[in-house]
This record gives C-alpha cells, sequence and structure tokens, in this order.
C-alpha cells in the first residue's frame, strides 16, 4: 500500500508551488459553480474566464429559442412590416467539425441574455446595456446593408421567444424596444417605451 | 448454428470484461501529448471560425469592440490598456491567424519542450480574446485555456512532480466539470422530470428536429437517457473506484456522451474541448503499481482538500461574523417585547419636538431597517418629527418568539405594540410603510385609532395584487422557491461567495455593512419565507374593498417602474388612498424612473420621497391648523 503524504510535504518539496496554485485554481473554480446567481463575487473579477463555468445548461436548461425582429419607420412615416433578424441556422450534420455561425447565435442568445437580465430595472437601464447598444448597431448596419437606408427614419425591434421545432406553442413576445433613429446623432433619447403583452405568430 | 461449450463461453465473457472493466493507463507523456493535440484542435476550429465571421468584429458586428470595451469600465488601466492592443480588428484577425498557424503545428509528431510555449501561447490569447469575443463565448473556449495554460506549464517544468501536480490538475478540473454539471442539474425540475431533453432539442439554437420528436414518440427512453446521463455526470469519479477498473465504461460514455452533443447539439468544439481532459483522468486513474504510471505524484489530490477544508473554515467563520453583525444592531439599539412574546430591536433616530408627530417606519419583506436611511437621516437632522425605525420579528436582531401559526395581524400587533411602547402616549403616530411594510401599517390603523396621525405608502402592496395583477399572481410561486433556496445556500455558508448588490452599494457608506451582512446571512430569509407564506395565502383569499381608515391621512408614493410593469398596480395605490375616509387629506404620486426598491436605496429617488413626505406633512398641519376642528373643512380645503 501507498504510504499517505503527510501534510506538510503535502505544500513542501518539489512541485509544491504548482500543486498550491493548481488547488487554488480548483477551489476559485468551484467558487464559482453556485447555482444562484447573487454568489458570484469571484465571477465578476474573472475577467480573462480563467475560472471555467461547468454549471452546462443547469440547473434550467435553455429551452426556446430567441428571435429578434425588427421594423423601420419610413422618410414618409410609414412602417414596414416585422421581418426577423434570424442568425440560427438550424442543425446539420458537418457542424460537429464545421460550424462558424454558432458564435454568432450564441453572441445572440448572451444578448438577449443579458437584456432579459436587467429587464425589470426599466429602459433606462437597459438602453445602457452593451448587449442593447450592440444590438442597435448592428440594426442600423443591417438597414444600412440593405440599400434603402435612405429612405428609413429610424426602427424599433423586440425581442420574442419561441419554441422552435415543437409547434405546437406560438412565438411571445418578450420586449419591444423604444423607437430608435437610424442616424446615431439623432440617437440621444428614445421617444417611446412599451412592455410587450402580446403573442406573435413568425 | 455453431455449439459453444459452457465453459468457453464463460471465459470469452470473462476476456470482455477484463477489457472494458480495467484501468486506461496512459503515461504521463502520452497524456501530455494527446491532451495538447485535442486541445490544438478546438484553438484550430475556432480561431478559423471566427476567421470565418470577421465582419462580426467590425463596426455593427456582434462584438464591436467600440461598444464591447465598455464592460470592462471597472477593470483596472493596465488591464483595459491589454484588451484594447489585443481588440483592434486588424490585430484580433491577425492573432486568429497565428493561433490558427500555432494549432496546427501543435497536431504534428513530436515531443519537444517547445510545445510547451505552443499550447501557452494558444491558452493565454484565448483568455486575452475571451472579453474581445463577449458575445458568443462558450464553455469549449473555456476549457481550452485551463488545459493549454497546464500542459504548456507541463511540458515547460523539468521535475515530474511538478508535472504531475499539472496533469492533476486538469484530470480534477475535468472530474468537477461533471460533477457540477450533473449535482447543479438535479436541483432543475426539468432535468428531475426528464422534460429537460426534449425542452433543448426543441429548440433550433442547441436542438435536433429528430431527437425532439424521437423523444416525443418515445418518453420512456428519453426519459431513461436523460437520468443516464445525469447519473454519468454526477458519478464521474467513480472513474477512480475498485483501482481504476471503471476509467475505461466511464471515460468512453462521456466521449460518446460529447460526440452525440456535438452531433445533435452541434456543440462540435466541446468534443474535442472536453476529451483534451480525459487523457489525464486516464493517466491519475490508473493504479499506482501500473508500470505505465510508474513513479506518479499524487499528492495534488490532498492538497486541493486541505484546501478546501481551509476555504470551509473561512467561510463558516465569515457566516458566523455576519450573523452577529446582524444579531448586535447598533449601540442605539433597544430591544421590547409585544403581546405575542416576539422581541423586536428598534431605533429612536429622533425624539423629535414633542408637538410634532413621530414617524415609525415599517420595512418590506426581505428588506432591512437601514433601506430607509436616506429618508430617516434627513428627517432626523432636518425635521422635528420624532424618527423611529425597527426589525420585525426574525429580521436582524429582533426574535420571532410566537410559538402560532404566523399569520399577518402578528406582525400588525407587533407594529402597533411598537408605538405604544416606544412612543411617548401623547404623541401622534405617522406610519411610513414600504412594500408590505404598507400593508402593515394599513391594517395597524384600525388599532392605533386616534393616535394616528397619517399613514405614508411607499410603493405599497395592496391585498388585492395576487388576484388582480397576473404577473404578480406568476412570479409568486418562484419567489416562494426562491426564498427557500436563499436560506439553505446561506444556512450552508455559501454566503462568503456573495457579491455585494446594487442596493446595498447606493445606501449612505456607514449603513453598507451592516445592511449586507442581514442581506448575506440566512435570518432575513427565513423570515422572509415565513412571512411570504403568510402573505399569499391571505391576499389571495382576499376579496372586497378595503377597509375604511378612517380619520388618518394619507400619501401614496408609487415607483414609476411599478406601475409601468403594471398598471393595475396604479389603480390599487389610489384605492389605497381612497379607503382614508373622515375629512382625511391625501395625496397619490409617482416618483419618476424609481424601481420598487430603488426609491429607498437610491439618493435621488429616496430624497425626492423624503420631500414629498415632509411637504405632505406641512400640508396637513397647514390645513390642520386653519381648521383645527372640523375634518369636514379639513376635506373642502384640499
Amino acid at each position: 500500500m501507498t504510504p499517505r503524504p503527510d501534510v506538510r510535504s503535502v505544500f513542501t518539496g518539489k512541485g509544491a508551488a504548482w500543486r498550491i496554485a493548481g488547488a487554488a485554481m480548483l477551489l476559485g473554480t468551484l467558487a464559482t459553480q453556485h447555482p444562484h446567481p447573487a454568489f458570484n463575487r469571484l465571477q465578476l473579477k474573472d475577467t480573462f474566464s480563467l475560472l471555467p463555468n461547468w454549471r452546462f445548461f443547469a440547473p434550467t436548461p435553455a429551452m426556446h429559442d430567441y428571435h429578434f425582429l425588427y421594423r423601420t419607420l419610413g422618410a414618409d412615416g410609414t412602417t414596414s412590416p416585422w421581418e426577423g433578424l434570424d442568425v440560427i441556422e438550424g442543425r446539420k450534420p458537418w457542424q460537429i467539425a464545421w460550424f462558424p455561425t454558432r458564435r454568432p447565435e450564441k453572441a445572440v442568445f448572451d444578448i438577449c441574455s443579458e437584456i432579459l437580465h436587467v429587464i425589470d430595472k426599466g429602459f433606462a437601464v437597459v438602453t445602457r446595456t452593451s448587449a442593447y447598444r450592440t444590438l442597435t448597431e448592428h440594426l442600423r448596419a443591417t438597414i444600412h446593408e440593405r440599400g434603402d437606408a435612405a429612405d428609413v427614419r429610424g426602427f424599433q425591434f423586440a425581442l420574442a421567444r419561441a419554441t422552435g421545432y415543437d409547434r405546437t406553442q406560438d412565438p411571445e413576445m418578450v420586449f419591444v424596444s423604444p423607437y430608435t433613429p437610424l442616424d446615431p446623432a439623432d440617437a440621444r433619447r428614445p421617444l417611446a417605451a412599451r412592455p410587450a403583452t402580446t403573442a406573435v405568430r413568425s | 448454428m455453431k455449439y459453444v461449450p459452457r465453459v468457453q463461453f464463460a471465459r470469452k465473457t470473462r476476456k470482455i470484461a477484463s477489457a472494458v472493466f480495467a484501468p486506461a493507463p496512459v503515461g504521463r507523456d502520452r497524456a501530455l501529448g494527446l491532451s495538447e493535440r485535442l486541445a490544438a484542435a478546438t484553438t484550430l476550429t475556432s480561431s478559423l471560425e471566427y476567421l470565418a465571421q470577421r465582419r462580426q468584429i467590425r463596426r455593427g458586428g456582434l462584438n464591436d469592440w467600440a461598444i464591447v470595451k465598455d464592460v470592462q469600465a471597472e477593470s483596472t488601466p493596465l488591464v483595459r490598456r491589454l484588451l484594447n492592443a489585443v481588440s483592434g480588428p486588424r490585430t484580433t484577425t491577425v492573432l486568429h491567424v497565428a493561433r490558427a498557424a500555432v494549432a496546427t503545428g501543435m497536431l504534428l509528431p513530436g515531443n519537444s519542450r517547445w510545445r510547451g510555449a505552443g499550447s501557452l501561447f494558444l491558452g493565454s490569447t484565448s483568455a486575452l480574446l475571451y472579453p474581445r469575443h463577449r458575445y458568443g463565448t462558450d464553455g469549449s473556449d473555456q476549457v481550452a485555456i485551463l488545459v493549454q495554460t497546464a500542459t504548456g506549464a507541463a511540458r515547460l517544468v523539468r521535475s515530474p512532480q511538478a508535472r504531475d501536480a499539472l496533469l492533476w490538475y486538469v484530470a480534477l478540473q475535468a472530474n468537477l466539470s461533471y460533477l457540477v454539471s450533473g449535482w447543479v442539474k438535479l436541483l432543475g425540475e426539468p432535468w428531475r422530470d426528464a422534460s429537460a431533453l426534449g425542452g433543448v432539442m426543441r429548440t433550433r439554437t442547441y436542438g435536433h428536429e429528430g431527437m425532439f420528436r424521437w423523444t416525443r414518440q418515445h418518453p420512456k427512453a428519453a426519459r431513461y437517457l436523460t437520468h443516464g446521463v445525469l447519473a454519468l455526470e454526477c458519478l464521474f469519479p467513480l472513474a477512480y473506484a475498485c483501482k481504476g477498473r471503471l476509467a475505461r465504461p466511464v471515460i468512453a460514455s462521456a466521449a460518446a456522451f460529447h460526440l452525440a452533443n456535438g452531433y445533435f447539439m452541434g456543440l462540435g468544439r466541446f468534443v474535442t474541448a472536453f476529451t483534451a481532459m480525459h487523457p489525464m483522468v486516464a493517466y491519475t486513474s490508473a493504479p499506482k503499481d501500473h508500470p505505465a504510471v510508474a513513479g506518479r505524484d499524487d499528492r495534488a489530490l490532498p492538497a486541493a482538500l486541505l484546501l478546501l477544508a481551509g476555504a470551509g473554515a473561512i467561510a463558516a467563520g465569515t457566516a458566523v461574523q455576519r450573523r452577529l453583525r446582524t444579531t448586535e444592531g447598533w449601540h442605539t439599539s433597544r430591544m421590547l417585547t409585544t403581546r405575542h412574546g416576539n422581541e423586536l430591536q428598534y431605533e429612536v433616530l429622533s425624539h423629535g419636538r414633542a408637538e410634532e408627530p413621530v414617524l415609525v417606519f415599517a420595512a418590506g419583506m426581505v428588506s432591512t431597517s437601514e433601506h430607509f436611511t436616506w429618508i430617516t437621516e434627513r428627517l432626523a437632522k432636518e425635521t422635528g418629527y420624532g424618527v423611529v425605525t425597527y426589525a420585525r420579528a426574525g429580521y436582524a436582531g429582533s426574535r420571532h418568539r410566537s410559538a402560532a401559526r404566523f399569520r399577518l395581524a402578528e406582525s400588525v400587533d407587533d407594529l402597533v405594540d411598537l408605538v405604544r411602547l416606544a412612543v411617548e402616549p401623547d404623541r401622534k403616530v405617522v406610519l411610513v410603510g414600504h412594500s408590505l411594510g404598507g400593508e402593515l401599517a394599513r391594517r395597524a390603523a384600525a388599532q392605533l385609532g386616534e393616535r394616528l396621525h397619517a399613514v405614508v405608502y411607499l410603493d405599497s402592496s395592496h391585498p388585492d395584487e395576487l388576484n388582480r395583477s397576473r404577473q404578480q399572481s406568476e412570479s409568486a410561486g418562484q419567489l416562494r422557491t426562491s426564498l427557500a433556496q436563499m436560506a439553505w445556500y446561506l444556512r450552508l455558508g455559501t454566503g462568503v461567495l456573495m457579491a455585494r448588490p446594487e442596493w446595498v452599494e447606493g445606501l449612505p457608506v456607514a449603513y453598507r455593512k451592516k445592511a449586507f451582512a442581514q442581506y448575506a446571512d440566512a435570518r432575513m430569509w427565513e423570515a422572509g419565507r415565513r412571512e411570504w407564506e403568510a402573505v399569499e395565502a391571505e391576499f389571495r383569499a382576499f376579496s372586497g374593498p378595503l377597509d375604511p381608515v378612517e380619520g388618518a391621512h394619507a400619501l401614496v408614493v408609487s415607483a414609476q417602474q411599478t406601475v409601468d410593469r403594471d398598471p393595475d398596480q396604479l389603480l390599487m395605490h389610489r384605492e389605497l388612498a381612497e379607503a382614508h375616509r373622515g375629512g382625511a387629506h391625501t395625496e397619490v404620486t409617482v416618483i419618476e424612473g424609481a424601481g420598487h426598491d430603488t426609491v429607498l436605496t437610491q439618493s435621488r429617488f429616496a430624497h425626492r420621497a423624503t420631500d414629498l413626505i415632509t411637504a405632505f406633512l406641512d400640508g396637513v398641519a397647514e390645513v390642520r391648523s386653519a381648521h383645527p376642528a372640523n375634518p369636514a373643512d379639513q376635506e373642502a380645503a384640499k
């Protein structure tokens, strides 16, 4: 039988510094796995994500897809129909080896999560988040890329959640953004905000 | 069919079993080589995928650094400079090209120490670019960072003991990854009832249409599969049991699990990332007397356990400190015992002028009396009103002694007894209640009779809110679970992991420590749970109009976010004011921008609330001095 190491030998001798460093990292990792988000003292300091998050799909898995929709306000005052900003590709066999659009898919998912995390604090807080600003700039760029930006004064977007391949349930609108001018110079203050209460069909 | 003698069959079965149930001995160098190559394959795919999606890092992309960098506003200047240096679109692109080249090189044969530099380069650049690609990063990036930094260092260190410490580190992280993922899943209802598999598979983001249909058509098999995955994750360390005999089936099952996730969920990078940790599990789970792992240094595990024990002691010490800070009160705190035997801790912040009323503050559920400090400090220093705050039974240093089943009436009686015992008998009283405190104040009015001068409702509860507000009714169950969980987490001593919430940071500096101690101590959550149980039962049973409150004036202050989110709440707040009759002076107002808690905890909203309270009481005083005896005149004077 292998003799048990005494306590002192664990922290001394060859490799001691690496054992201590490894143990500290393991402890740090364990400390960031708390199931409740309020227990996040260490995560807040982990800028470089050196402490991995092992709570994949736990305790509650993501069981919805998030979709962004947007509509534009034309120079003539007319509103376009809602259009989807769909980055979700759907499953293909080769994605196990090559799936570059996974990143934007996950990015949209992360942006939604960040917005939903603060949605209770009101639009004044939501519009200051980097997620919201990223999304508005992304929509601005998308509208410019379409080529009809000259006829567009501004836009509004909505976040809906849907049950994907389960078509027995209707998508739900989670929130509707304030009207946002297309020209960022006019975008100092949103004009209106209203929470969504209605369901929409995709 | 060929006849197989029984002895031969038994021999074959034993042979298969001994091949399956056997350690997976991998030598130190082989484990290192396999691991760094699998991690390099993860990085190669990752960087190539980023390069294929370069537009996402430009202006208007989903990771536009001009916007995303603002998240780092709290980081140190040095970290911000470092991140800025690597996050320009051109530099990021160059780094990804370099990473792809180095990762390709790492896939080549060889055993040189230079490979360590390659792994360290990949690991450190993954970490550096992580904040830059804020939206869209995932667990495979984190695994790559940890495997590459550990294997890189393991290549460069000279002593086998140091190398073993690093290999053990990766192996223990692998065990932790499965354990945490499995056990935390058990806290979620969808995993326990096995609806999670179908729930995830139905999404287009992480699901698979065929698999989703299969879960629908074969619910029983889907349940076995879900619980099988949970069992694999929760019991992963069994790889170390029976002298490593279970290592092969456990590692093979985990690898198959990742392959399935890669195919059905589109998590391809996770396959190479997680299996990169498996060689270390194989190396460390082989029995020490196996020739492949001869001389292995296993002291990393006791080192981790000893550090864990030390951290547990620190956590327990912190919990004890917080409990003491929570219950000891302030040096000016006083105690009284109510008719229910409850002991209340209270503060007389100001006696005020004898002719002025005394304001008694009642906090909301899962709140502290320190929530009122912006308001009470100003009222105590700038006005002649008496100011009293207290902690309800179970909160701070107040003890809940009553053995009877808790009902809100008990808290109402406690509040009335506080007024009777802590306020001079000839002084009038203004009850100021926030949230549930408002409802307690409304109910206390009947017992206080003429002593009650006014009630100030600060974003108050209304007894019909669970029946009339769908949103509040729906979130009730969630709140019940959340309160119970918080109490448990804190009882287990994990409060040391709590960060100071925004509302604590919003309070005046002198009160933050004590408010945070209460928030991070189980007592407040236990008291809140007891109260919420009564609130839910009594509010759901409420019917009919509010009982009239005779004679007492009323100021109803709503927080804009509360009424924006739920327009019914504004109607209910109006009803609170309308319940005050008999010539009472009533005002209803909304504080723009304020939230349910920030109306107290953010100084600008709290100062606005203070101004409203003083203006309201001044207004009442003016009306009374103009029409001292006639309530009807007071009403007319409004």
